[in-house]
């Protein structure tokens, strides 16, 4: 009677440690926080503070209605809190995304509890929400000579030296940003906060 | 015992199995597969031609790539004998376009990019002709053209640029007068001239970089190496360098300071980093700085500061000096660094005229340590490095092959799947004698 019970007991065992160690392995890739959209491809040693975002309504009015347009802080350098940002009744919602001297990104948010990324894209250097050969000349006349231009911060990827790294970043994010929503051109002028 | 041992023992042997695919399965997604970084050599080659008295000739920069990488820039400083040979142009390699960015007494500094695409995608093993410079010999005698250790190839790592530049190789240009004056330039291209190149001395050590941060009667010079070395910086008033600092340890990263100076002096130096045996060692060009001068006042004008490492897995040190209006160096300030590490207010200590301090994070993750300079009350500057406590120890010579695992984290996890195999183990064991 004593061996029969035996078997039972040491499968259960194997069976929990394994739940265990599994558990404690993959504890933090599973966080139960609020959802977040992480800021990707900013340049490693970069660390924005504040990003501006805009909110627009998912409706079928044909009115576009922008919820609010104002500057967020960033946690972690990388992370914008959903749920400091939005509220439930509110989705879904576009958020439309800008961060200095990058272009400004759209995400379609339908959840307060989800992760999502954005990718962002570094190099406009005259605010234009174009990144293009523009840019490339302006850094380049910021290399060729250092005491030109001193109003703007060059350095995109924060090296603390303006060199064909940020020539290079310009390059490889070269395009086009979305337009702001509710400006008539599209621009994105300051903030309307 | 022969109808009842099969079933327990596969029932066993399953759970096991499940076990380890379980374990197994968890420790593989916390491996990190580490992709080799590609790395690049700049060299300078004039096809091994000597050149004759008041000739033109042409030195080819040269890119060899020990891996595949996608290239998409390079910036290079180019320094030779201004007293031996003049700069006389620089010229576009197909598919390049290059722009000179400096050019002063010895010195041309020249940014290199792909003309019309992002990126040129080159494969491991290969040569390629960036830039062709020319020059025109002077007098007689071996001069030495060197590339800046500073100098950066961009090439494109996990969607950022990063600088894959692993050493420099300089060219030694003799110059005679028995050569027939021939005031021509060969072509960059010219596929007839075969190239004899010389074997670098030590390929696997580079000086990455060397940068000075000065005040009136104090240095700093900060070097970064590619591989652990003892660093000797002789210096002097005269190209005669008579005065040597040396480093404390082997290591990557190092910050040397030299004191007692003379106000307002102009100093030249040379960096040396020597292997455990002093059996090897590489320099760096003679360099040179002018000290500034001893402010009378205590009004800041402007900030300068230095942050060395910016990526550490321990300490990161701040380094900052004020400046008055006329570039003048203030002493005696008492400015303090509030840290994104700590929240506390750190006050800076001061060795002429340079304020420093050391931060040392406590994350458990990978983060961007934001500092923040304060000074009667303003902040002045911010400066941030990052901190990864899974960063390579910079003062621990490299193994051949990184290790696949990576992290502490995953240190604890074997521990932990060895403890759980023996004790599965033994429990499979006396399962086994239960009969």
């Amino acid at each position: 009677m004593r061996h029969s019970f035996r078997l039972p007991i040491t499968v259960g065992i194997i069976i929990i440690l394994a739940i265990v160690v599994f558990v404690a392995l993959n504890k933090d890739k599973n966080p139960s926080e609020d959802g977040t959209l992480l800021l990707t491809n900013i340049p490693e040693l970069a660390c924005p503070t504040n990003v501006r975002v805009v909110a627009q309504s998912v409706t079928n009015d044909p009115k576009v209605t922008v919820l609010f347009d104002r500057s967020v802080a960033i946690i972690d350098c990388r992370k914008i809190a959903l749920s400091s940002l939005l509220t439930p009744s509110q989705l879904p919602v576009k958020l439309f995304v800008k961060l200095p001297n990058s272009l400004a990104q759209k995400i379609l948010v339908d959840s307060l509890l989800t992760n999502y990324t954005l990718l962002i894209r570094t190099g406009d250097l005259n605010d234009d929400n174009l990144i293009n050969n523009i840019d490339e000349e302006l850094i380049l006349s910021k290399i060729v000579n250092p005491s030109s231009l001193p109003e703007k911060n060059f350095d995109l990827n924060s090296d603390q030296i303006t060199n064909v790294l940020d020539v290079s970043t310009v390059r490889l994010n070269s395009g086009v940003g979305v337009a702001h929503p509710s400006a008539i051109d599209g621009k994105w002028e300051s903030s309307d906060e | 015992m022969s109808k009842t041992f099969p079933v327990k023992a596969s029932l066993v042997i399953a759970v096991v199995l499940t076990t380890i695919l379980i374990v197994g399965s968890a420790v593989l997604s916390r491996m990190v597969f580490q992709a080799d970084q590609p790395s690049a050599v700049l060299a300078l080659s004039n096809n091994g031609q000597s050149v004759g008295i008041n000739q033109l000739f042409n030195v080819d920069v040269k890119l060899s790539l020990l891996s595949d990488a996608s290239v998409n820039g390079a910036q290079f400083q180019v320094n030779f004998d201004s007293q031996k040979l003049t700069f006389v142009s620089q010229t576009n390699s197909p598919a390049w376009r290059g722009k000179i960015v400096s050019q002063s007494d010895g010195k041309v500094g020249i940014i290199v990019l792909p003309e019309a695409q992002l990126s040129v995608s080159l494969g491991g093993n290969i040569e390629k002709v960036l830039s062709t410079l020319a020059f025109r010999s002077k007098d007689s005698s071996l001069s030495n053209v060197s590339i800046d250790p500073k100098s950066i190839l961009s090439a494109t790592i996990s969607g950022q640029p990063t600088n894959v530049l692993a050493s420099v190789q300089d060219l030694s240009v003799k110059v005679t007068d028995e050569i027939s004056l021939l005031d021509s330039v060969p072509k960059a291209e010219d596929s007839s001239v075969q190239f004899e190149e010389v074997a670098p001395q030590y390929l696997s050590q580079r000086i990455i970089s060397v940068d000075e941060f000065l005040s009136y009667d104090s240095a700093l010079i900060f070097v970064r190496l590619q591989q652990p070395a003892k660093i000797r910086v002789r210096y002097g008033e005269s190209a005669s360098l008579l005065n040597t600092v040396e480093g404390v340890g082997f290591e990557t990263e190092s910050v040397i300071r030299i004191l007692g100076m003379k106000e307002s002096a102009k100093y030249q130096y040379q960096i040396t980093a020597s292997d455990q045996a002093i059996s090897s060692s590489v320099s760096s060009t003679v360099r040179s700085f002018e000290l500034p001068k001893r402010s009378a006042a205590q009004l800041v004008e402007r900030v300068s500061q230095k942050t060395f490492p910016l990526k550490t897995s321990t300490t990161s040190n701040i380094f900052t000096i004020f400046y008055d209006k006329d570039d003048a160096v203030i002493a005696n300030l008492l400015p303090s660094i509030k840290s994104s590490a700590t929240e506390n207010i750190i006050d800076m200590s001061e060795i002429g005229g340079i304020y420093q301090v050391s931060v040392s994070p406590r994350f458990d993750s990978k983060k961007v340590v934001v500092n923040k300079l304060i000074l009667g009350g303003d902040e002045l500057a911010s400066s941030n490095f990052l901190y990864d406590p899974k960063a390579e120890d910079n003062n621990q010579i490299k193994t051949k092959f990184p290790s696949i695992l990576s992290g502490e984290r995953t240190t604890n996890v074997i521990v932990i799947l060895v403890v759980s195999m023996l004790l599965v183990g033994l429990i499979f064991r006396k399962v086994l004698h239960l009969k």
